[in-house]
């Protein structure tokens, strides 16, 4: 399986991870979720935020929808994980967007500067397996099920309906 | 016109000969003439009369008297004159004789005198009438000047102080002057012809004087001869004659004139003395100031109303036992030989001196206050030029003085305080700008030797380094009166920099405005804040990145661990499932994250020994350094196949040599390892010149950087690709490297695809040994 969600299928997830390491275990954790072919991975800032944007390699909108869930790293190459929370945040468009800092840095001063600029959540990466595959679990049902997305209103209620 | 007498041809010539002599004679006559006609009309007037009154012939002729205009005689003398030629026509009067001023054209007037006379005619008939006129001006002028002469002889006579008399051949006395009248106690009356010698004369000097006399007749010559008078009431005076024999104009002795001057000298002089005793006693008493006066011997014999107030003392206390001879103060203060000068010397003498009673002499004296007194000794001398007193005059100068003491102690304080000052200070002219006076410290700080700077302004001295500072500190002295801790920099006079605190104030000194100035040398100061500010920023730049250090080391030590444990936890299930292809992607995270995990302990060990010199500085050629860079990553060169070039040109410099090396190494595998997929790849190591400072570079074809990420680049842990194997350390090292050797690293790119030059600086020998 591979990391990168392939082009045309809907991603639920934007995944923005310089370590492949980890984005293998994120992804491997969605997999039992049955949630993996809903994820898209980037290694760097730079990418992340021309995705958003639909710049560049990622112009093609239909090939590059805009997720409903953005895991973000902090220390990624290029642009830093706070400067894309930062622009995320402050761009109308994406500002609704759900972000959840996903980071093995638990520094005062990173929380403090996510919140600034408004992270909607802060997880840090346990070093315990047990605890991080729990996390993750919780993650995906959190933030995927459970959570309701704005345009998404009527749809993600009727799923839940079925459920 | 006279009327033709009715006689013979013979008579007729006859009288008309006569006519002709009297016509000349009227004409050519200094006096003047005037013939009136029968009706006393103006018949003829002659030229020197004309003349005189400055009129012409028709200004009277066919004219009655008081028909000339402007009159020539006053109202009363021409009625009175004209009555007489009316009278004498009708035979009344014969003669008139007067004296009149005639009235010239310009007004002025003329003494005349006036004689007339009828002329008769053949029958005895009145013709008519002949006038004589004298001028009389020259003589009425020489009587004048005559009399003047007599009354100033008399005046001169009479008022002189000198005795004048006048004595005939017999030996009476004619005359005597008013002086000598008085002064014997005479009226003019009571000495005429009175025998001189036996009235005027003591018996003792008549013989004497009788002899003067025969000599004076016989020898004509003046004589000088000392003899007494007597006065009225019998006193005796001594006179010094001049004598001298006055001769009648045939030759024959007239007269004695004996002038005398009263030479009773001493008795004059004992007068005069007298008189200026009381003088001196008026002004010595009355004097605001204390005097004493001293006999020759300098005792005291008087003193003054203001002397004994100020020393408290009532007249016997002192008068008789005060002997300025022997006041031991003119000793002490070294001024006897002055006061001595003048009992001796008959000099005046002034002086300053401190006056102590204890030392004056006399017990009277020791409840008498000590003075500052300013002396003054002049002598009296008598008329045979002997000393006869000493005035002594003392002015009490105490205050004054201790004014001028207070005064000089508190400008030694002042002295002392500028002196001793270990701020700079100085005193200069504001109108010139020139230096009056300067302190140590300005000296000593400033490198100058007084000489050179007394009279100077301190831009002939150079020593303004910004002259923009000294404009404005003048133009804020002018506008304020003065200046307040400017901070300047000076220049020493070898040309040493000194940072200082410049204040100025105005000070007025007699009529001249002065600009005091205090200058504090604040360089070491200054300096140690430059380096303090240094040491700050080091330390900031320390801490920040420890800071970094310690938050990477918490993020990106920590992922290759989170790799493992949770890498270990999916093993177990995997192996679990015997999931043979899960196993080995386990694994191979597993040691991959360990390998990295190595590698970053090992770097950041290596970055942490960084920040000191570890090995002697040496002299280090960085083409040499270059290569030995080039062998050491000979096989990643290899096998990408890169071309090396060493370009000539790279500097020699001191430093720590392992270290620089590893800049280089790094900067090289750095390049290596971003080349992308260049098909000719190329590193260029060379070295160019920026301004002075020569600059190295590493340049590479590679895959370029943007630039936003340029600065990133050499941050701890930062690095643009995820995919490199590089742990984000190594430029971080590079540039702590540089930056212990006083350089500066940074990168040049044109952006992506478009190749890399790093560049960097290493400090001169001398900067790198001054740190």
């Amino acid at each position: 399986m591979k990391a990168n969600g392939s082009p045309g299928v809907q991603p639920e997830v934007l995944l923005i991870e310089d370590d492949e390491a980890h984005a293998h275990l994120v992804i491997r954790g969605f997999v039992k979720q049955k949630l993996s072919n809903k994820i898209r991975h980037l290694t760097d800032g730079e990418m992340a935020l021309d995705y958003l944007h639909h710049r560049g390699d990622y112009a093609d909108l239909p090939a590059n929808p805009c997720p409903c869930l953005i895991l973000l790293d902090l220390r990624i190459p290029k642009v830093d994980g706070l400067e894309v929370l930062r622009e995320i945040k402050s761009d109308n468009s994406l500002r609704h967007l759900p972000v959840v800092i996903l980071t093995s840095s638990n520094a005062e001063r990173d929380i403090a500067k996510a919140y600034e600029y408004h992270a909607n959540s802060y997880l840090v990466k346990p070093l315990d397996f047990v605890k991080f595959t729990k996390m993750l679990s919780d993650l995906g049902g959190y933030w995927l099920d459970w959570n309701t997305m704005p345009f998404q209103s009527n749809r993600v209620i009727s799923s839940k309906a079925d459920n | 016109m006279l009327n033709k007498p009715v006689h013979g041809k013979l008579a007729e010539l006859e009288m008309s000969q006569a006519k002709i002599f009297l016509e000349r004679s009227l004409e050519s006559t200094p006096d003047g003439v005037i013939l009136f006609d029968e009706k006393g009309r103006f018949s003829y007037v002659n030229p020197a009369l004309l003349n005189w009154v400055g009129r012409r012939e028709e200004d009277f002729l066919g004219k009655m008297l008081t028909e000339v205009t402007p009159p020539v005689l006053s109202p009363e003398d021409t009625k009175m004159i004209a009555e007489r030629i009316q009278a004498r026509i009708h035979s009344e009067v014969s003669v008139t004789a007067a004296k009149l001023n005639l009235i010239r054209a310009d007004g002025g007037l003329i003494p005349v005198s006036y004689s007339a006379a009828s002329v008769k005619g053949p029958g005895g008939g009145v013709q008519g009438e002949v006038v004589f006129l004298k001028n009389l001006s020259e003589q009425i002028k020489a009587e004048e000047a005559l009399k003047k002469e007599q009354d100033f002889n008399s005046v001169i006579v009479q008022s002189s102080p000198v005795f004048i008399v006048a004595i005939n051949a017999e030996g009476k006395v004619l005359m005597m002057n008013r002086v000598m009248l008085k002064t014997l106690g005479y009226t003019a009356e009571q000495i005429n012809g009175l025998d001189y010698l036996s009235n005027f004369v003591p018996v003792a000097d008549r013989e004497m004087l009788a002899e003067v006399f025969r000599q004076l007749v016989q020898s004509h010559k003046p004589t000088l001869n000392e003899n007494h008078v007597l006065t009225k009431d019998g006193q005796e005076l001594l006179l010094e004659w001049h004598g001298r024999p006055i001769f009648d104009e045939k030759g024959n002795f007239d007269f004695f004139l004996g002038l005398g001057i009263d030479i009773t000298k001493r008795k004059q002089a004992a007068e005069r003395l007298e008189s200026t005793t009381s003088l001196l006693d008026t002004i010595v008493d009355n004097s605001p100031f204390a005097m004493w006066v001293a006999d020759p011997n300098g005792t005291i014999v008087r003193t003054n109303h203001s002397l004994r107030e100020t020393l408290n003392l009532i007249d016997e206390q002192i008068i008789g036992k005060y002997n300025v001879l022997a006041d031991t103060n003119m000793d002490k203060q070294g001024v006897m030989a002055l006061v001595k000068g003048v009992f001796e010397k008959h000099e005046p003498a002034r002086f300053d001196m401190l006056w102590q009673a204890e030392e004056a002499g006399d017990a009277a004296f020791r409840g008498a206050r000590d003075l500052y007194i300013d002396v003054s000794l002049f002598p009296i001398l008598n008329a045979e030029g002997e000393l006869t007193q000493v005035v002594c005059q003392w002015v009490d100068v105490t205050e004054r003085k201790q004014a001028a003491m207070a005064l000089r102690e508190s400008e030694e304080k002042f002295s002392k305080a500028f002196h001793t000052s270990v701020s700079m200070m100085s005193i200069g002219e504001i109108k010139t700008g020139r230096l009056l006076e300067v302190n140590e410290c300005f000296l000593k700080t400033m490198g100058f030797k007084r000489e050179e700077v007394i009279n100077k302004t301190t831009s002939e001295l150079n020593i303004w380094v910004d002259k923009n500072q000294r404009n404005t500190i003048v133009k804020t002295l002018m506008k304020n009166g003065m200046v307040r801790d400017f901070e300047v920099s000076l220049r020493t006079k070898n040309l040493q920099v000194r940072h200082v605190l410049f204040s100025m104030d105005i000070i007025k000194l007699g009529d001249k405005d002065l600009a005091l100035s205090i200058v504090t040398d604040i360089t070491e100061r200054v300096q140690a804040a430059a380096e303090r500010e240094r040491l700050i920023a080091d330390l900031e730049n320390r801490t920040a990145e420890l800071e970094r250090f310690i938050y990477t080391v918490s993020h990106d030590l920590k992922s290759p661990l989170i790799t493992i444990q949770e890498f270990l936890g999916l093993l177990k299930e995997d192996i679990a499932v015997r999931d043979t292809e899960q196993i080995n992607t386990d694994i191979r995270f597993m040691a991959t994250a360990a390998k990295r995990m190595q590698k970053m302990l090992a770097e950041l060990l290596e970055l942490s020994r960084i920040g000191r010199l570890d090995n002697p500085v040496e002299k280090i050629s960085l083409e040499d350094t270059a290569r030995e860079a080039t062998e050491l990553v000979a096989g990643q060169i290899r096998e990408r196949g890169v071309k090396i070039d060493i370009q000539p040109g790279l500097p020699v410099v001191y430093g720590d040599r392992p270290r620089l090396l590893e800049v280089m190494q790094n900067l090289i595998e750095n390049a290596v390892k971003f080349m992308g997929d260049n098909h000719q790849p190329r590193i260029e190591i060379g070295a160019r010149q920026d301004d002075d400072i020569t600059v190295c570079f590493v340049r590479d074809n590679g895959i370029g950087i943007e630039s936003q990420y340029q600065k990133k680049i050499f941050e701890l842990f930062d690095k643009l690709d995820n995919n490199s194997e590089g742990t984000g350390i190594g430029l971080a090292l590079v540039k702590r490297i540089i930056e212990t050797h006083q350089g500066r690293i940074w990168v040049e790119s044109e952006g992506n695809g478009q190749g890399s030059t790093f560049c960097f600086t290493i400090a001169g020998k001398e900067e790198l040994d001054e740190s």
